[in-house]
């Protein structure tokens, strides 16, 4: 569970990102209205995708059992319904992008705001460059990092409450329409209740077992390419306002190729480490589909199941599968936003301890008042 | 001759081609610079400092820094103090060749051995393009 750990957050991370999430709460607070309409909508865009997603993977059930007795009516009429769901579908994908595009720019924007005014209050632009490691390039910070930090906690959790539902809404569908089946064993029969959810765990837990192992490296690869990424900037951004002739001869020109062979390396690194967890992710993509459909096989050959019912419980199996998937599909995000939710934490730190010395002088002066 | 530049990582190849460069400078009497290219780290370095949040660059210019410091002693013990250690980043061949040029060096030496076979055959050997492109003479030693 290395891997876990690596994405996870650990106490001392948790603590080096309280300074974002503590600017990120007094922005959302002074925009509670708004905060909390546009969240209660993307939830209830969520349900809504669940309840077409459900009456789709129905919809795909009644589809096949028409099609298995060649009824051509059932198949006109299930051709009409598929119109209006498949409008829903749309109409929900497109408002959900409105959504959560929305709602992270006005954090971003929120936050952004937020943090200029306070870098640029009292002259404090000019004396935070260097102060502590971590506050250089603050333009940068503001820029790019903000819009990495604001951007994927939005994505990652709406994805993250669709994949729960999702989930157990379809266990439901794989518990209902699957039901059980009979294994003969050593002359007994025994009867397995729900064996498509327990496939569906098992498959699942095999192949997020693959790339845990597989992929363990990847977080942290991807964070020293970005920690890289910004010291390459750092190191260019020094030769600004040099005279032409001392910054080329200059240490600064071999510290520039040095975080430039830095981030490259990083970078090939993070090739190996993407082809790696291709090899899982890519053959699962193929082998998931497969695998429910031999599961539901032997139900299917002895009549006990319908066309309809092999493909509406593989579907299900799939959309289970896909969503336990989650972490794995978005490790890469969560590495990037936490190596930017850092980098913003470290100039809001900084930010907080020039407030704190301001502030000092005065407390002083009116104590002696 | 007044100049030469020898190329090292630190490996046989590499000394077999600083004796062979201090030999060279101590029949000419030319100033010996040494020149060692960073950034030859595996996988494994790379994973394992990742996971303990290790500071690359760092590492490779302590790891720069320990060839140079290796390879001047050597040239000293054989005679030759080194008139200057430099270390280049980048793709080898390209950054001793941009380094003749600007130390306006005479002569290069540099050892055979070269990456892994892939890489050689993808991108050719360092002594080969070295051989090719230097406005100097080029000695390869084997």
């Amino acid at each position: 569970m290395r891997f876990l750990r690596q994405v996870g957050l650990t106490f001392e991370q948790q603590q080096e990102l309280q300074p974002f999430w503590a600017s990120t709460l007094a922005v959302w607070r002074a925009r509670r209205p708004a905060v909390l309409g546009l969240g209660a909508l993307m939830i209830g865009i969520v349900l809504l995708q669940l309840l077409v997603q459900v009456l789709l993977n129905l919809w795909n059930r009644n589809f096949f059992d028409a099609l298995e007795r060649r009824d051509a009516h059932a198949l006109w009429v299930q051709i009409q319904m598929f119109v209006p769901l498949a409008a829903g579908s749309i109409v929900l994908a497109a408002t959900s992008v409105w959504g959560r595009m929305t709602a992270q720019r006005g954090w971003r924007e929120a936050l952004t705001r937020h943090v200029i005014g306070r870098w640029l209050a009292n002259g404090r632009y000019a004396r935070l460059n260097g102060m502590m490691r971590g506050t250089e390039n603050p333009e940068y910070r503001i820029a790019s990092d903000i819009r990495v930090a604001t951007d994927a906690p939005v994505d990652l959790a709406l994805a993250f409450f669709a994949s729960i539902i999702t989930a157990f809404t379809f266990f439901g569908v794989l518990w209902t329409v699957g039901g059980s089946i009979d294994v003969p064993l050593f002359g007994e029969t025994l009867t397995i209740p729900g064996y498509l959810v327990i496939g569906v765990i098992l498959y699942s837990t095999l192949m997020s077992g693959l790339m845990t192992v597989v992929g363990h490296h990847l977080a942290s690869v991807i964070e020293r390419l970005n920690q890289s990424d910004a010291e390459l900037r750092e190191a260019a951004n020094a030769f600004r306002g040099e005279p032409s002739a001392t910054a080329a001869d200059g240490g600064k020109r071999a510290d520039l190729s040095l975080k430039l062979q830095a981030a490259l390396l990083w970078w090939r690194e993070l090739c190996w480490q993407l082809m790696r967890t291709t090899l899982i992710s890519h053959g699962n993509l193929l082998l998931a589909p497969v695998v429910a459909w031999v599961l539901c096989v032997p139900k299917y050959l002895s009549g006990a199941m319908s066309l309809g019912e092999l493909t509406q419980t593989a579907a299900a199996f799939v959309t289970v599968q896909g969503a336990f998937n989650w972490l794995v599909d978005n490790y890469q995000r969560l590495a990037d936003w936490r190596s930017s939710a850092h980098r913003v934490s470290t100039l809001v730190a900084a930010l907080d301890d020039l407030e704190a010395k301001e502030a000092a002088p005065r407390s002083e002066a009116l104590a002696d008042a | 001759m007044k100049r030469i530049l020898v190329a090292t990582d630190g490996s046989d190849g590499g000394n077999r081609a600083l004796d062979a460069a201090v030999e060279l400078a101590g029949a000419t009497g030319a100033a010996l610079n040494i020149v060692t290219i960073g950034g030859n780290v595996t996988g494994a370095d790379l994973r394992k400092l990742a996971d303990r949040g290790g500071d690359l660059s760092k590492s490779l210019q302590t790891q720069a820094d320990k060839v140079l410091k290796q390879a001047a002693v050597r040239a000293t013990r054989l005679g030759h103090r080194p008139a200057a250690l430099r270390c280049e980043w980048g793709d080898p061949a390209e950054a001793i060749l941009d380094l003749a040029r600007r130390d306006k060096a005479d002569a290069i030496v540099l050892g055979r051995r070269g990456r892994g076979r892939l890489s050689r055959l993808l991108m050719g050997s360092v002594s080969q393009k070295v051989a090719s492109l230097a406005p100097c003479t080029v000695v390869v030693v084997p």
